[in-house]
């Protein structure tokens, strides 16, 4: 009885060694930037986005990678050990590549759409002064609270696109008031200026009363040559220019082909 | 020997002067108004002749500390007794009508028109003082930069009559005018607009010819002011008549017709190419103009024209105003207070900001 009683509490510990194992593939510390704490701290983080969001992330730290760009190498990563939820594999892998001091994060299926150009900026700029200042933890943590609220945000946006004012939309439109303004300030600078001028201008009506035909004798014009040859002719054309879709949630430009598989993301020195 | 020439009321003796707008000579000191007929009939119109005086040079050398800067100034000055008070008038050399300076009669100056100088015709005045003085007013209305007081009764009194010397050009001008013309066709399909040009050469050669085409002849008055009067009516065109001259300023003319002809060829020179154009076939767009003018004119006339002038001085600048004194056709110079001006900027900005604000908010939804 005792024997089976160690066997089985000998299975259940090399389980959950496995099972430990297999979540800490989220957190692949390389460059060993993170103590144990952390990396349970950002593994229960993770775990929580997956069964929450079905949102796959993936934190790499390297000091070498392989001789391939941070992004490159997050994408193989994430291809090679077969990551990311659903058919279509969404997840978002942060690699912190010491040895070019070099962050990226790589986004997948989903995930491209959800962290678009505008989102992957903003994270970065949260990101990127912790980054600078070895507090790799501190990033970390930050970095997958912002894919947890922006899960959250686009579930938002999803069930509500019409409605739904995004923080790209807010972005934009205090960007298209700001233009607007500055707008409105050169057109009262034009106004104020052409209306002086034009006010200075009513000052002076000294213009020639004629081109010269006004002393033109009735008749007086007698032709000798009235020609008209045809020389040449020529015919240009334009490209009508299309109208480009847009949406409230932003788009992302900056998509990258690794593996035969689409990637989006962005990042940057640090 | 100078002579000057006052016209007298036939009725009281006291000075007569012609009043543009009722076509009649008139006394302001009796208010009898004569016609031309009348003024002849009742031997009113009679020529009072001024003493002789020395001649120029005397004169000239008189004021010599005050006015003439060297001999060559004083040359430009001529001496007249009035016809009136006897006192003596000094003009420079191209005035042909005056005022006393001390008894304020009109004085006609004959041989400053005679000879060489003697228009062949002239346009009389149809318009008075008044009608000048109310166009001044007209001109300045709403004019919110104007300096203030700018049309105060000092400056309005100011407004005189000249008659002003021009040459009447009549001219022929031969033409031979080559340029590209082009048409365009325009239209469009689903992923394309097309724009078709055809290329012609254009060629147009003739002869024009114009007919009185006004210069003004005195080195006095401002060319493009003078051009903006335009239009005379040369149909009302009456011969020289040195009693029209009475209670207006008048001058001889200073260019000889040589002088003025290759500003008549300016004046001409568009009206040639735009007219030659306008014969033939329409083009949309014309460029690479080459036109060849050849310009003859084997008469001119010396005539004197009627116009109101009004000079004033603003911050060391000079302001012209004019009018026609046949069709009372205004142009001017107006000065600008820059201080006025600034205000009116900043109004102007701020009004305009506010309400560009808040449409943009507006429009906006808030945002």
């Amino acid at each position: 009885m005792k024997r089976r009683m160690l066997l089985f509490l000998t299975c259940i510990c090399t389980l959950l060694c496995c099972a430990t194992a297999l979540a800490a593939q989220h957190v692949v510390d390389d460059a060993g930037l993170f103590t144990t704490d952390e990396i349970t701290q950002l593994e229960n983080s993770i775990s929580h986005i997956g069964d929450t969001w079905d949102m796959d992330t993936l934190i790499l730290t390297t000091n070498d990678t392989d001789g391939l760009p941070a992004r490159e190498y997050g994408a193989q990563y994430f291809l090679d050990g077969n990551f990311g939820y659903g058919s279509t594999q969404d997840g978002i892998v942060f690699v912190i590549d010491m040895g070019n001091r070099d962050a990226q994060m790589v986004t997948h299926g989903k995930a491209i759409d959800i962290f678009t150009d505008f989102y992957i900026d903003v994270i970065w700029d949260e990101v990127s002064p912790y980054l600078s200042d070895g507090e790799y933890y501190e990033a970390m943590t930050l970095f997958l609270q912002d894919v947890a609220h922006y899960c959250t945000e686009y579930q938002k946006y999803l069930a509500n696109p019409d409605s739904y004012v995004s923080e790209y939309g807010a972005e934009q439109s205090k960007n298209t008031r700001h233009i607007f303004m500055l707008a409105a300030l050169v057109a009262s600078l034009l106004i104020a200026g052409i209306s002086v001028f034009l006010m200075r201008a009513s000052h002076n009506n000294v213009k020639p009363f004629t081109d010269g035909q006004a002393y033109l004798k009735h008749n007086g014009v007698h032709m000798h040559i009235n020609q008209d040859t045809f020389v040449s002719t020529h015919t240009t054309r334009t490209e009508i220019p299309k109208n480009d879709g847009n949406n409230d949630w932003g788009g992302s430009s900056s998509t990258f082909s690794s593996g035969g598989s689409r990637f989006g993301g962005g990042g940057g020195k640090f | 020997m100078a002579e000057a020439i006052t016209y007298f009321c036939p009725a009281c003796g006291a000075y007569l002067r012609y009043d543009g707008k009722n076509g009649k000579w008139v006394c302001d000191f009796c208010d009898s108004q004569f016609t031309k007929e009348e003024l002849e009939q009742k031997g009113g119109g009679h020529t009072h002749s001024a003493q002789p005086v020395p001649d120029t040079t005397e004169v000239a050398f008189s004021y010599d500390e005050h006015v003439a800067e060297s001999p060559a100034d004083s040359s430009h000055l001529r001496a007249y007794h009035c016809p009136s008070c006897g006192a003596e008038i000094v003009t420079d050399d191209v005035t042909a009508a005056t005022f006393c300076v001390f008894c304020q009669n009109p004085t006609v100056l004959p041989q400053q028109l005679s000879g060489k100088y003697q228009p062949s015709a002239m346009l009389p005045f149809t318009t008075d003082k008044k009608q000048a003085q109310d166009a001044f007013r007209r001109l300045c209305k709403g004019k919110k930069l104007l300096p203030k007081g700018y049309t105060n009764e000092q400056r309005l009194e100011k407004i005189t009559g000249v008659y002003v010397p021009y040459w009447v050009f009549d001219c022929t001008a031969d033409f031979d005018y080559h340029a590209t013309g082009e048409n365009h066709q325009y239209w469009s399909d689903s992923k394309y607009h097309y724009v078709k040009t055809d290329l012609y050469h254009i060629h147009r050669a003739g002869k024009m010819d114009f007919e009185n085409i006004p210069l003004d002849a005195s080195e006095h008055m401002r060319d493009d002011l003078m051009d903006a009067l335009e239009p005379f009516d040369f149909s009302k065109i009456e011969p020289f008549d040195l009693r029209y001259l009475t209670g207006y300023l008048a001058e001889k003319y200073t260019y000889e017709p040589k002088d003025l002809f290759p500003r008549m060829q300016e004046r001409i020179s568009h009206g040639v190419e735009n007219r030659a154009i306008q014969e033939g076939k329409h083009y949309d767009n014309i460029h690479s103009v080459r036109c060849h003018k050849n310009y003859q004119s084997n008469q001119q006339a010396y005539l004197l024209l009627p116009v109101w002038m009004l000079v004033s001085e603003f911050q060391g600048k000079k302001y012209l105003f004019a009018m026609n004194g046949q069709t009372g056709k205004i142009v001017g110079d107006l000065p600008c207070d820059k201080k006025r001006a600034v205000s009116w900027f900043l109004i102007i900005f701020i009004i305009s900001l506010v309400i560009t604000e808040a449409l943009v908010f507006w429009l906006g939804g808030g945002f």
